[in-house]
């Protein structure tokens, strides 16, 4: 012996094949919950939300994207949550063997060297293989490999939600509301596009008119007449109406000369023990 | 030196096979008993037998020492034994004319002692064994005296008859490494020991193992490979039996020591290289039984130690 037992070597080479089969697992779990993330957002209709407002852009892929980041986080809290190591995944015999024998790599005794023996000619037998048999998922009195098992459900998981996110079953079930917004989107776009013609080239057929705060005003959209009302200090919203066509006939008049008249209803709508008093008040205000 | 391990370890299987073969021409069943007293034996500790009258704890000792090459004595305790009667005592003799001291050793001196109703010595006379127990030499007045390896004391005590016994205070029954309960045979061992015991010719055993390949084997069993996760598991087991539910007193760690010894020893014993789980739950029984006291609620409730024991380990 040179120091180190021979069977080391090969506990290495399966800490290798141990811990990519541990990685193949994690990324097996990571694909089974972004797969399951993924088909409850698509019944959710937040896909179909995402490409209506987004469509074209990297954004729209963000419910597929934001359930692999999910996927990878369940995968490691699962990883950590079900921690195992190499030698439970021997059979039960070698896996204490070998546990004993790793443990006391150090020491230097007959009983011990006999022991590293064993576990090496036991050990060099063993490939991913084996390992990948003794993790079994178990239902009941029945058990499947674990690997095959997970990988199976992947896949079909992942099957699922590839067909069902580009079959019409996902836009039939679109919340309501999104289509009414769909079709104000259309209607908006196209009152956008034209104002922008309207912006760019000389005619007005918006025709919306200067004055506008307090009376009625007319635009003409797509040859129909709106009403607006646009009501002072409010700064936003309008009420409109649709009216028939009209003409209208402005005439221009002279300012006439202001002069002041007594109310004589106004006191009368006094109470009338107060009328003098307020008669006074007004009549002094008016001499001050 | 190490060639000599070599070879005793690998004839070991051929060496207990030949030794429970011996027994068994003896001793007819009770293999899990005398397995248990080979791993006393092998982990270089005592051993304490329980059981009703007429079930062969002294035949069984007798027997085991018979199959070594091993000095054999025997005591037979009872109130009156005085310690000197174990430990020896100092003569004066004359030689050439002039009075010299001689001190003439006791049965203590011997590689296996059989303490044979333990509890009816008195309690001055269990203490004397105590330092030949644990430290394995004898001090008698301001001389003291170093015990042959290997030393074992296998005692046995009844649990009934219990007028005129001393019992055995805590301190000495955790000097023993196992507490040994041997049950009744079945009816086809019974018919065998009837069979064999009522002729003319009485079954003897031959010597098997030297001293030598005794130590050895002693040595080998310390050796013996045990993993750490094993190791936490026997500190686990003891440390619950001092707040385990109905135990007043659990196990001191010296129990921690004797099971893993123990286990080790069971492993070499069975031809395994390496100490499993199942050493650790069997021996767990006689090692923990004796070091454990049970509430008065539990005694009154008719709770064993060995349903503390089983509860523990299934916990652990």
């Amino acid at each position: 012996m040179d120091g180190s037992y021979e069977f080391l070597a090969d506990l290495r080479r399966l800490f290798g094949i141990y811990r990519r089969f541990e990685l193949s697992l994690r990324l097996l779990n990571a694909g089974i919950i972004a797969s399951l993330v993924y088909i409850a957002a698509l019944f959710l209709g937040i896909p179909a939300f995402f490409r209506f407002y987004w469509e074209g852009s990297a954004v729209a892929f963000s419910p597929a994207l934001i359930s692999m980041i999910l996927g990878l986080f369940g995968a490691k809290i699962l990883g950590r949550r079900s921690r195992s190591d190499l030698f439970a995944h021997l059979e039960e015999s070698l896996s204490e063997k070998t546990k004993a024998a790793y443990d006391n790599r150090d020491s230097r005794s007959v009983v011990m060297e006999s022991l590293a023996e064993d576990v090496k000619r036991r050990l060099s037998k063993v490939g991913v293989r084996e390992i990948m048999k003794r993790r079994r998922l178990s239902f009941g009195e029945r058990s499947v490999p674990l690997f095959q098992a997970k990988a199976a459900a992947a896949i079909l998981l992942l099957a699922f939600a590839a067909v069902f996110s580009h079959s019409q079953a996902g836009e039939e079930i679109s919340p309501q509301p999104f289509r009414s917004i769909s079709d104000l989107r259309d209607r908006a776009a196209d009152l956008f596009g034209q104002e922008e013609v309207a912006e760019e080239g000389a005619s007005s057929e918006t025709g919306i008119s200067g004055e506008i705060y307090g009376k009625p005003s007319l635009a003409v959209l797509e040859e129909v007449n709106l009403e607006l009302i646009l009501y002072p200090g409010s700064l936003a919203g309008f009420r409109s109406a649709e009216t028939d066509p009209m003409e209208r006939l402005f005439t221009t008049s002279e300012p006439g000369v202001g002069v002041a008249v007594p109310t004589e209803q106004y006191i009368e709508s006094l109470p009338p023990q107060h009328r003098e008093i307020i008669k006074r008040y007004f009549e002094n205000l008016a001499t001050s | 030196m190490r060639d000599d391990l070599i070879n005793i370890y690998k004839d070991a299987p051929a060496i207990f096979d030949a030794i429970k073969e011996e027994i068994g021409r003896v001793v007819v069943g009770q293999k899990s008993v005398v397995e248990q007293i080979l791993v006393g034996i092998l982990a270089g500790g005592h051993t304490l037998l329980e059981s009703n009258p007429g079930l062969g704890k002294t035949l069984l000792v007798k027997t085991i020492a018979g199959t070594t090459g091993l000095n054999f004595s025997r005591i037979q305790c009872t109130p009156d034994l005085m310690p000197a009667d174990i430990t020896g005592t100092t003569l004066i003799e004359e030689v050439e004319g002039s009075k010299v001291f001689r001190f003439e050793e006791g049965p203590i001196f011997a590689n296996i002692v059989l303490a044979d109703e333990i509890n009816r010595a008195s309690p001055r006379t269990q203490s004397a064994m105590l330092e030949a127990m644990q430290e394995k030499q004898v001090t008698v007045g301001k001389n003291t005296y170093r015990l042959e390896e290997p030393f074992f004391v296998l005692a046995t005590q009844n649990p009934i008859e219990m007028e005129g016994t001393f019992p055995l205070p805590e301190a000495q029954l955790d000097r023993f490494l196992l507490k040994v309960f041997i049950d009744y045979p079945n009816s086809e061992e019974e018919y065998q020991i009837m069979e064999r015991y009522t002729g003319h010719a009485e079954p003897k055993v031959e010597r098997v193992i030297t001293r030598r390949e005794l130590l050895s084997l002693q040595q080998l069993t310390r050796d013996v490979p045990i993993s750490d996760d094993l190791k936490r598991a026997a500190i686990k087991a003891v440390i619950s039996t001092r707040s385990w539910e109905g135990v007043e007193y659990g196990a001191s760690p010296r129990a921690s020591i004797g099971l893993i010894l123990a286990s080790k020893a069971r492993a070499l014993l069975n031809g395994r290289d390496y100490v499993s789980r199942d050493d650790l739950e069997v021996m767990a029984y006689p090692i923990l039984r004796h070091r454990i006291i049970l509430t008065f609620d539990s005694e009154r409730r008719g709770v064993k130690a060995d349903q503390v024991i089983s509860e523990i380990m299934k916990s652990i």
